[in-house]
């Protein structure tokens, strides 16, 4: 019964613990290890205008996410002018206004794109009917024979669409098509043209406008491709025939038959964009994303917390790894040491020091102040007293030992300031309590015994990957407690009683 | 040299307790915590005994007080020879046996002389907790000096030679004799170097003993033969160890009992968590044997019926199993 009830309470703790892990690392993105990477890509837009004199507006669009790439850290970097952002259609558009602007003027938006997860498309708002259409009668009526030759050619809305862009952009494209393009034969013109003669056919269609991500450098060219609203979801199609699906590097900025650039008051100099490729830690891009979208895990998260706080959390979030280690020591493989937890805050205590500088420390002032008491053992002093005398020769030891390590300019040596002086005293007391009872060699053992389990729980302790796993994911310790809650109902072997008895474990002669 | 889980699989077999099974299947679940003081200080548990009509070593004077140790003298003048222990101590510290005296001054078991002066020295200091463990204030009880019996003779170095049984719900389990050793320092615990001997519930003869791991047949200092030696009144012994369990209300309990050569059988103290050393000295587990206990329901017997379940069923009942030296 109490054995069902403590599986029943370490099964809830573990799935509480590990649920929210997945959820935490899975979901939010958290990483487990602290430096994994992953790869972003830097934008930079960067608008050059001359200005008229006088006041002067320039329009640019905010880039936004789309199925598989987000955009984070977004900056307009325009110290001259006002700057507003509204909505326009499907776009977002920073209006950038100064009254009185002279000469060279410049702006820059810069963001990162990060890859992300598909999402599932959203259903689309069809944009308002009727549809802006720019093509003259003619026009129109070419657009329907090139819709219906189309139409003819095809089995539904996907393949019409594909065989209408394969009509338009093949070198031997029809006098019709010639007539409507004119001179302008770029993506951009391309797409902008399908989805009119989309529109003239009652079909909502509409020319995206970004860049593609994989080719990077300091001055890119826009692409531009077609989106047209088919059950409901936009269903891009690239301009090229010969690349009839998207790539997942192109990464849609504005929507559109509106130029990327749009000034009012000046003459528009140079737009260019740049694209370089950069490491983030997934950590960063978690936190990031969780905090655009106000995430309750990140929100209040040890993330949240001021830096000092931070740092004293991610010591303390340790300390459960830590104890967790000795209780696996103790009950499963049966070490000793001084007091119950003794051993992990004197690893807490190796932090300051390091590990080796630590143990020899830690052994310097052990032996002599074991030493002062063998030698007031011999006074026959009464317990506090000695005690007492005993804790004030090991601040004076301790005092010696920093003051002179200071002159010989020996910088470990101060950290001993730091180390936790109560933690040596009451090592020593119980070192001495232990001598007093069962001799020094019992005693000798069990202080050793005390460094190899405090060694042990330190480089555990101190191992980054520890430190991180803790401190990203606390709920990690509600596993650490279903563990456990365990290990305090195993009634098997420790490791050592296997040595202890093993003549038993010969078969009787 | 066997792979650990074959190890632990031959100790399942054989039934041994591991400190982690002790504890948590026995000691928790029977031994209440504020049971505890009961026998961790040996006056309560004296007087305990006294009261439940057990055969204890006789009580000459107790001491709490510091003030208290004046009267030191005129209490102990009368008595020749005595022993004076720390209630709390362990492991046998801080006790001193004194055997006559030498003019005005006492004179110890090891031939020492002491003044009485430094007797009261001694028993201020075991009052301020030096020998209890963690310090705290301590008392002192003074009590007769047993005369240890014969048998023990030719297999005792110096020290206090006991019986060690383990009580399992008023059921004695297993019991080993102790020897201490010079190696010891005459001191009883098997740790620390003393001769540790099974002994045969039903014969009360002994098996064969440890020494530091290693089966031995003679006492290292006095070369006489450990095993099977019969310990006399080893019937009177478990009849004694029955009856702690329902005396401090632990269920499972470690009884130490000396031999006197006119008294008999006398319990000197308990011991709520008794170590598991004494499988080692038995080359038997007490896993099985406890497990027999709880499921006969044995504790529900009365006294005499649960010694002869216990010697029924835990007796060799063969001549005692010779192993051979190594």
């Amino acid at each position: 019964m109490r054995n069902l009830h403590v599986y029943i309470l370490a099964a809830v703790l573990a799935a509480l613990g590990l649920g929210l892990f997945a959820y935490k690392h899975y979901i939010v993105g958290l990483p487990l290890r602290e430096r994994a990477t992953v790869s972003a890509w830097q934008v930079e837009m960067e608008v050059r205008v001359t200005a008229d004199g006088g006041a002067l507006k320039i329009a640019l669009f905010e880039p936004g996410d789309s199925r598989n790439l987000s955009v984070l850290d977004h900056r307009v970097a325009a110290p001259d002018f006002g700057i507003t952002v509204a909505p326009q259609g499907a776009n977002r558009v920073i209006n950038l206004a100064v009254r009185d602007a002279v000469g060279q003027m410049a702006a820059r938006q810069r963001f990162l794109v990060h890859p992300h997860d598909e999402r599932r498309p959203d259903r689309a708002q069809p944009p308002p009917f009727p549809q802006q259409i720019t093509l003259n009668e003619t026009a129109r009526g070419i657009a329907r024979n090139l819709y219906a030759s189309a139409h003819a050619k095809s089995a539904d809305q996907v393949s019409l669409v594909s065989v209408l862009l394969h009509n338009l952009t093949s070198p031997d494209r029809s006098q019709n098509v010639r007539y409507l393009l004119g001179d302008d034969r770029s993506q951009r013109r391309v797409a902008s043209l399908a989805a009119q003669i989309l529109r003239v056919n009652n079909t909502v269609a509409r020319p995206v406008h970004g860049i593609d991500l994989a080719k990077t450098g300091i001055s890119v060219e826009p692409k531009s491709w077609l989106e047209v609203l088919i059950d409901d979801h936009w269903q891009p199609f690239t301009i090229a025939p010969d690349q009839p699906r998207l790539p997942r590097s192109y990464f849609a900025w504005w929507r559109g038959d509106a130029p990327f650039v749009t000034v009012d008051g000046g003459k528009l100099e140079r737009s260019r964009i740049s694209v370089t490729r950069v490491d983030q830690t997934m950590l960063r891009q978690a936190l990031q994303l969780g905090k655009r979208e106000e995430a309750f895990v990140t929100g209040y998260s040890f993330y949240s917390l001021p830096a000092t706080q931070r740092e004293v959390f991610r010591v303390i979030m340790t300390i459960p790894a830590g104890v967790f280690l000795l209780v696996v020591l103790r009950n499963l493989v049966g070490l000793r040491g001084v007091g119950t937890f003794m051993p992990v805050l004197i690893a807490l205590a190796f932090r300051e020091t390091q590990l080796l500088w630590g143990i020899v420390l830690f052994g310097l002032v052990l032996s002599a102040g074991l030493l002062v008491r063998l030698y007031f053992e011999h006074l026959k002093l009464l317990l506090v007293s000695r005690l007492a005398a005993i804790l004030m020769a090991v601040i004076l030891l301790m005092a010696a030992i920093t003051i002179i390590s200071n002159k010989l300019e020996f910088e470990r040596g101060l950290s001993v300031a730091l180390f936790p002086l109560v933690i040596l005293t009451m090592t020593i007391e119980r070192i001495s309590v232990v001598w007093d009872e069962r001799g020094p060699a019992e005693a000798i053992k069990i202080a050793l015994m005390s460094l190899v389990i405090a060694g042990f729980c330190y480089l555990f302790m101190s191992a980054r990957p520890v430190q991180h796993v803790f401190f990203a994911f606390p709920e990690l310790v509600l596993v650490l407690v279903a563990l456990t809650l365990l290990i305090g109902r195993y009634t098997g072997y420790r490791l050592v009683e296997l040595f202890r008895f093993r003549e038993l474990a010969e078969p009787k002669s | 040299m066997m792979v650990p889980w074959q190890l632990a699989r031959r100790l399942k077999a054989i039934g041994l307790l591991g400190m982690n099974g002790r504890n948590g299947d026995y000691i928790l679940p029977n031994n209440p915590r504020r049971l505890y003081p009961l026998v961790d200080d040996k006056l309560k548990t004296k007087t305990l005994a006294q009261r439940a009509g057990l055969a204890v070593p006789e009580l000459y004077a107790s001491f709490r007080y510091s003030a208290e140790i004046r009267h030191t003298r005129k209490l102990l003048d009368k008595y020749e020879n005595f022993v004076v222990k720390p209630a709390n101590g362990s492991g046998g510290d801080g006790i001193i046996v004194i055997k006559g005296r030498v003019g005005n001054n006492l004179r110890l078991a090891s031939h020492r002389v002491m003044g009485w002066d430094d007797l009261r020295f001694h028993m201020q200091n075991a009052l301020s907790g030096i020998y209890s463990l963690g310090g705290q204030d301590d008392a002192i009880l003074v009590e007769y000096c047993v005369e240890f019996d014969r048998v023990f003779d030719p297999i005792t170095h110096q020290g206090v030679p006991d019986i060690r049984l383990i009580a399992y719900k008023g059921v004695p389990v297993m019991a080993m004799l102790r020897l201490p050793t010079s190696a010891s320092d005459g001191k009883a615990n098997l740790h620390q170097g003393a001769i540790g001997a099974g002994i045969d519930l039903a014969s009360g003869r002994t098996l064969s003993a440890v020494w530091h791991n290693n089966i031995v047949m003679q006492h290292p200092d006095t070369l006489a033969d450990v095993s099977g030696v019969r310990i006399p009144h080893f019937d009177r012994m478990l009849e004694i160890a029955a009856g702690c369990n329902a005396m401090t209300g632990l269920g499972y309990v470690g009884v130490d009992l000396v031999l006197d050569r006119s008294k008999g059988p006398l319990m000197l103290e308990l011991n709520a968590r008794p170590g598991l050393n004494i499988q080692i000295a038995n080359r038997a587990g007490l896993g099985t044997r406890l497990r027999a206990v709880d499921a006969a329901g044995a504790d529900n017997l009365p006294a005499a019926e649960r010694v002869a379940f216990a010697k029924e069923k835990f007796g060799v009942h063969e001549p005692a199993v010779v192993a051979e030296p190594n």
